[in-house]
C-alpha cells in the first residue's frame, strides 16, 4: 500500500504539436483492436478543433488516485499495482457513465451510443496506437524497468526536510539504486537532517558520516583507502549541497579529482545556502535573488553568473561527470549505474535540486521546475565519460529561458534586458557543451 | 512515529470506501473499522435499477470483495448498527448494547428514502428503491402487463420508469414539478427526456401532487391533485432522500439539512467527520452549505475526509450538482447550474427534431453550468472547467458547438498552464 518509489510506470506520451489535421489513425487502430471488448468507445481519441488549430490525441492519465475508481457503483474499475493501469472490467460495467462524470481529465470514453464505459489499458504493455501513428506523435515511455534496479530503501520515513523538497526524493532514488553496500558522506546543509537525524532519531540505515564542509572528499579518500587496505571495496558516496561542493569544499573536491580517487561525489545544487537562510553561493545564477543578493532599487539579484562546476569537474579528466535531475529518472538511473561501474577513478554528479523556499514556487511543482530547467537548456543534461562529452537528453526545440524563470519568484524582478543577458549565458553554456560533444 | 490510532467509519458505501482508500494512500497504519447495519458486502443504490432491468444479478453488485478489506488491513463489521455516539468519550454504541472507544469517527451513513405524508399511503405496501431488500421486493412484483405508478421524477424515479417499461410494465410517473429531472435539467431538456420515455409508453403526470392513496384488493388507486385517479398494481415512491442521522441525536454533532461539515469534512466536533449523502457540505459556486447526494460528491468527500482522518490536511473544494442519465440509448449529462441567475450568460443550441440539446451557462467568462443531451463528451472535463474556473475566452461558442473536443482541449490547455513543465 501507499506510494513509494516502487511506483514507476510505463506511460503514453503524446506530442500534440505533431498530429496532422484530420488524422485519427490512433483511435481507428484502438477501435479495431478493442472492438470486441470496448463495444463502442475507444481508449484513445483524436481531438480536432480546426478553428482553433488544435490537432491532437487524448487518452487516460492512469492516475495514481483515480477518481473513476472511487465512484464506480459496482467496483468494476481497478488500478493494477504491477503495471499501474486503471482498468474497467467490461463484464461488470453497468454502463451508468458515472466514471466519465467523475474523471476531470476526460480519461473515460462514454458517449450517447455507449453501452459500457471504455478507457485505455495500454494494451497490456504493447500499445497499438503507438504503432499506428504515422508521425510518431505517440510514444510509449518505459519507466517501469527503473524499479528492477531498485534495492531495499536504506532511508526510513520521517525526514525533516521541507514538504515537497526534491532533495529527499533524489537521495532516496540514489540510495535505492546503490543499495545498502554504500557508505554515505555528508556535510552541514539541508541534507544534514537525513544523515544525522533529529534528536535521537535517524532515518538512515546504512553507514554514514558527517564531515566538515571543507573535508568531505578528504574524509571519503581516507575511508576508501582504509577499506581498500583491509581488502574491501566499499562504495563511498557523498551527497552534499552546492555550498559544500562548489564553495568552501571546492579545493578538497578539486584535490580528490586531481588524484582521481575512486569515489562518487554527488552535489545537489539548490543554488545557494538554503539551510542557513538563503545566501548566495557560487552556483547562484545570474539575476537570482538571495538574501545576500537582494532585488531592491538598482540591485537585481546576483550580478555575476554561476560557476559551471560540472564542466570544471570534467576538466579534471576524471572518469565520469554528469548532470542530472530527478524529473528524468531514466536518465538519472543510467548515470548512477555508470558512476557505480567506475572502479578506477572518480565520478561527479551535479543534480539540480530546486528549493521551494529559496526559489519561490508551489510545493507540488519541484518536478515541473527541474523539467522546465532542462527543457529550456538552462540545465542541459549531459555526461562526460572518460573525456567523451554527450548530451543525454537533447531538447528538439528549446523554449526561451523565460519559460523557466517565470516559474520562480527568485527571478521575478528581472527585466527584459536582464533576461536577455541570462538567455545569452544559457545559450553560451549550451553551445560549449554541444561543441564539446561534437569535438 | 506517532502511535497507532483507531478510526471507526460508520457506513460502508462509496464515501466510506473512498475514505478508507485515502487513509491507506497516505500510508497511515492506523486501525480502521467499518461498520454497516446491512448484512451484505458494500453495494451502491445506483446499481439497484440495473438489477431491476436484469443487467446485473445480486451477486454482481458488491463494490468490493472480502479480500479488499484484508488488502486494506481494515475490518468490516456487518449487520451491526451504530445507535449512538458519545462525542466526549469518543465512543460509538451499537444496537447489540456494546460500545467501543476510538480516536476518530467518520459518519458515512448515507441517506434513506423520504416519504411525503399522503393520506392512505401508509395503509399498504408502497415500494421504494434504496436497499437490496427494496430491490428484491420490487423485483418479486414485476410482471409484464402490470401497471406501476411511480411518484417522483428524479433520477431514481426516471431510471426505474425506464427499467419497468423495458420489462413490459405500463408505467405512470407523477411529478409535482412542471418537468422531470428538475434537479439536473431545465424545463426544455426535461421535456426532451420525458418525450423519449413517452415514446416508450411511459405516461407522465407532471405539475401534480398525490392527494390520496387507496389500497384496493392487491392494487392501488392514486388520486392526483388535478382530479385524475391512477389505478395500478404497484406504487413506487421515489420522492427523494434524507440523510441517516437519527443515531446522532444528543451527540452534540450539529445537524441541519444534514451533518454540517467544514472544508475538511469535519463536524463541529474535532474528532468526528462526515462525508457522502449524509453530509451538509459547501457548494462550490455559492459557498453555501447544502446536500448533494450523488456518487461523485460522495467519493470526493470521502477522499478528503479520509486524508484528514489520517492526520493529513485536505480541503474540499465544494460540490457541484451533476448527473449523467442514460435512457433508451440516449444520454443526458448535466454539470453545475441548471438555470441561470441574473447576469449569467446562456448559450444554447437546440433542435427538437434531431433531439439535440446543448446548453452552457457562463459567468464572467467562466463556465458555471452545462447540460447536453446525446453528445459524446466528458462530463468530468466540464466539471474541471467549472471547478478550476477556466477562462473560456473566445471558445464559448465552440464549447456549445463541439463540447466533447472543446472541453477536453480547454481542460488540457489549463493543465498545461498549471503544470509548469513545458516539454512538448
Amino acid at each position: 500500500m501507499g506510494q513509494d518509489m516502487k511506483t514507476f510506470y510505463d506511460t503514453l506520451r503524446i506530442r500534440e504539436d505533431l498530429c496532422p489535421p484530420g488524422c485519427s489513425a490512433c483511435a481507428d487502430r484502438c477501435r479495431e483492436v478493442k472492438r470486441d471488448r470496448m463495444l463502442c468507445g475507444t481508449g484513445i481519441r483524436a481531438l480536432h478543433l480546426p478553428e482553433a488549430g488544435v490537432h491532437t490525441a487524448h487518452t487516460c492519465n492512469q492516475c495514481s488516485e483515480p477518481a473513476c475508481l472511487d465512484v464506480c457503483p459496482v467496483g468494476a474499475i481497478t488500478k493494477s499495482a504491477s503495471d499501474g493501469v486503471v482498468r474497467i472490467d467490461d463484464g461488470r460495467c453497468l454502463g451508468c457513465g458515472v466514471c466519465s462524470l467523475a474523471c476531470p481529465y476526460g480519461g473515460v470514453d462514454f458517449g450517447s451510443g455507449s453501452k459500457k464505459a471504455s478507457k485505455c489499458d495500454l494494451c497490456d504493455g504493447d500499445p497499438q496506437c503507438v504503432k499506428a501513428c504515422p508521425v510518431e506523435a505517440i510514444s510509449f515511455m518505459k519507466a517501469r524497468s527503473i524499479t528492477s534496479h531498485f534495492h531495499d530503501d536504506p532511508l526510513l520515513c520521517g525526514s525533516s526536510l521541507c514538504v515537497g523538497c526534491p532533495a529527499e526524493t533524489t537521495l532516496r532514488f540514489v540510495l535505492r539504486v546503490m543499495g545498502r553496500e554504500t557508505f554515505l558522506f555528508g556535510a552541514p546543509g539541508c541534507a544534514t537532517n537525513v544523515l544525522n537525524g533529529m534528536g535521537t532519531r535517524t532515518m538512515i540505515s546504512i553507514p554514514s558520516h558527517m564531515s566538515n564542509m571543507t573535508s568531505v572528499p578528504s574524509t571519503m579518500t581516507g575511508v576508501k583507502r582504509y577499506y581498500r587496505k583491509m581488502g574491501k571495496d566499499v562504495r563511498c558516496v557523498a551527497f552534499v549541497g552546492d555550498g559544500c561542493a562548489t564553495d568552501v569544499g571546492f579545493q578538497p573536491l578539486s584535490g580528490a579529482a586531481e588524484r582521481n580517487e575512486n569515489i562518487i561525489f554527488i552535489c545537489y545544487d539548490n543554488e545557494g545556502y538554503m539551510n542557513t537562510g538563503i545566501q548566495r553561493s557560487s552556483t547562484t545564477p545570474f539575476g537570482g535573488w538571495t538574501t545576500t543578493t537582494p532585488a531592491m532599487g538598482r540591485r537585481k539579484g546576483k550580478k555575476m553568473s554561476s560557476k559551471n562546476v560540472p564542466l570544471i569537474m570534467a576538466a579534471h579528466d576524471i572518469a565520469y561527470v554528469a548532470t542530472a535531475v530527478i524529473g528524468y529518472p531514466e536518465d538519472l538511473l543510467n548515470k548512477l549505474l555508470k558512476a557505480m561501474a567506475v572502479k578506477d577513478g572518480m565520478s561527479y554528479l551535479h543534480i539540480l535540486s530546486p528549493c521551494i523556499l529559496g526559489w519561490g514556487y508551489p510545493i507540488d511543482a519541484s518536478l515541473d521546475i527541474v523539467r522546465a530547467a532542462v527543457e529550456t537548456n538552462y540545465f542541459p543534461l549531459w555526461e562526460c565519460e572518460r573525456g567523451q562529452y554527450r548530451l543525454t537528453h537533447r531538447v528538439d526545440r528549446p523554449k526561451p529561458v523565460t519559460a523557466y524563470t517565470k516559474l520562480l519568484k527568485k527571478f521575478a524582478h528581472l527585466e527584459k534586458a536582464d533576461l536577455e543577458e541570462l538567455q545569452g549565458i544559457v545559450d553560451k553554456r549550451f553551445n560549449t557543451i554541444e561543441a564539446l560533444q561534437e569535438a | 512515529m506517532s502511535e497507532k490510532r483507531k478510526h471507526v467509519i460508520v457506513g460502508c458505501g462509496t464515501a466510506a470506501l473512498a475514505a478508507l482508500r485515502a487513509i491507506r494512500r497516505v500510508n497511515s497504519l492506523d486501525e480502521v473499522k467499518l461498520v454497516t447495519m446491512e448484512d451484505t458486502l458494500p453495494y451502491s443504490p445506483t446499481s439497484l435499477p440495473y438489477m431491476i432491468s436484469g443487467r446485473v444479478k445480486e451477486s454482481e453488485i458488491p463494490i468490493v470483495t472480502e479480500d479488499f478489506f484484508d488488502e486494506m488491513k481494515a475490518l468490516l463489521v456487518r449487520g451491526k448498527a451504530v445507535v449512538a455516539i458519545d462525542a466526549k468519550k469518543g465512543e460509538v454504541s451499537y444496537d447489540s448494547g456494546e460500545s467501543e472507544a476510538c480516536d476518530t469517527i467518520l459518519v458515512a451513513t448515507g441517506s434513506e428514502p423520504v416519504l411525503p405524508s399522503i393520506p392512505g399511503l401508509g395503509d399498504g405496501q408502497a415500494l421504494r428503491l434504496r436497499t437490496l431488500p427494496d430491490a428484491k421486493g420490487l423485483m418479486s412484483r414485476i410482471e409484464g402487463g402490470k401497471t406501476a405508478v411511480i411518484v417522483g421524477a428524479g433520477l431514481i424515479g426516471m431510471h426505474v420508469a425506464e427499467c419497468l417499461a423495458e420489462r413490459g410494465l405500463k408505467v405512470k410517473v407523477v411529478e409535482m414539478l412542471p418537468t422531470v429531472l428538475r434537479g439536473y435539467f431545465d424545463g426544455e431538456a426535461g421535456t426532451m427526456v420525458q418525450s423519449v420515455l413517452e415514446e416508450h409508453g411511459v405516461e407522465f403526470y407532471t405539475g401534480r401532487r398525490v392527494a390520496m392513496v387507496e389500497w384496493k384488493g392487491g392494487g392501488v388507486e392514486v388520486s392526483l391533485s388535478q382530479g385524475e385517479i391512477l389505478k395500478a398494481d404497484l406504487l413506487l415512491m421515489a420522492t427523494g432522500v434524507r440523510p441517516r442521522v437519527e443515531f446522532l441525536a444528543g451527540s452534540g454533532v450539529e445537524i441541519g439539512e444534514g451533518v454540517f461539515v467544514d472544508d475538511g469534512m469535519r463536524t463541529n466536533i474535532q474528532n468526528i467527520f462526515a462525508a457522502g449523502d449524509v453530509a451538509c457540505a459547501k457548494e462550490f459556486l455559492t459557498g453555501e452549505k447544502g446536500m448533494n447526494p450523488v456518487l461523485p460528491s460522495a467519493a470526493e468527500q470521502g477522499r478528503v475526509a479520509g486524508r484528514n482522518v489520517a492526520g493529513e490536511k485536505a480541503e474540499y473544494e465544494g460540490w457541484l450538482t451533476m448527473n449523467i442519465f442514460r435512457f433508451f440509448d440516449h444520454l443526458a449529462v448535466s454539470v453545475g447550474k441548471t438555470l441561470p441567475s441574473e447576469g449569467d450568460e446562456v448559450l444554447i443550441e437546440k433542435d427538437d427534431k434531431k433531439g439535440e440539446y446543448k446548453k452552457i451557462i457562463c459567468r464572467d467568462g467562466v463556465l458555471v453550468g452545462a447540460a447536453f443531451i446525446d453528445e459524446n463528451l466528458s462530463g468530468g472535463a466540464l466539471q474541471y472547467l467549472i471547478k478550476k474556473r477556466v477562462d473560456l475566452g473566445a471558445y464559448k461558442q465552440d464549447l456549445v458547438r463541439a463540447p466533447g473536443e472543446t472541453a477536453l482541449w480547454l481542460m488540457r490547455k489549463a493543465e498545461n498552464e498549471k503544470t509548469v513543465s513545458i516539454e512538448e
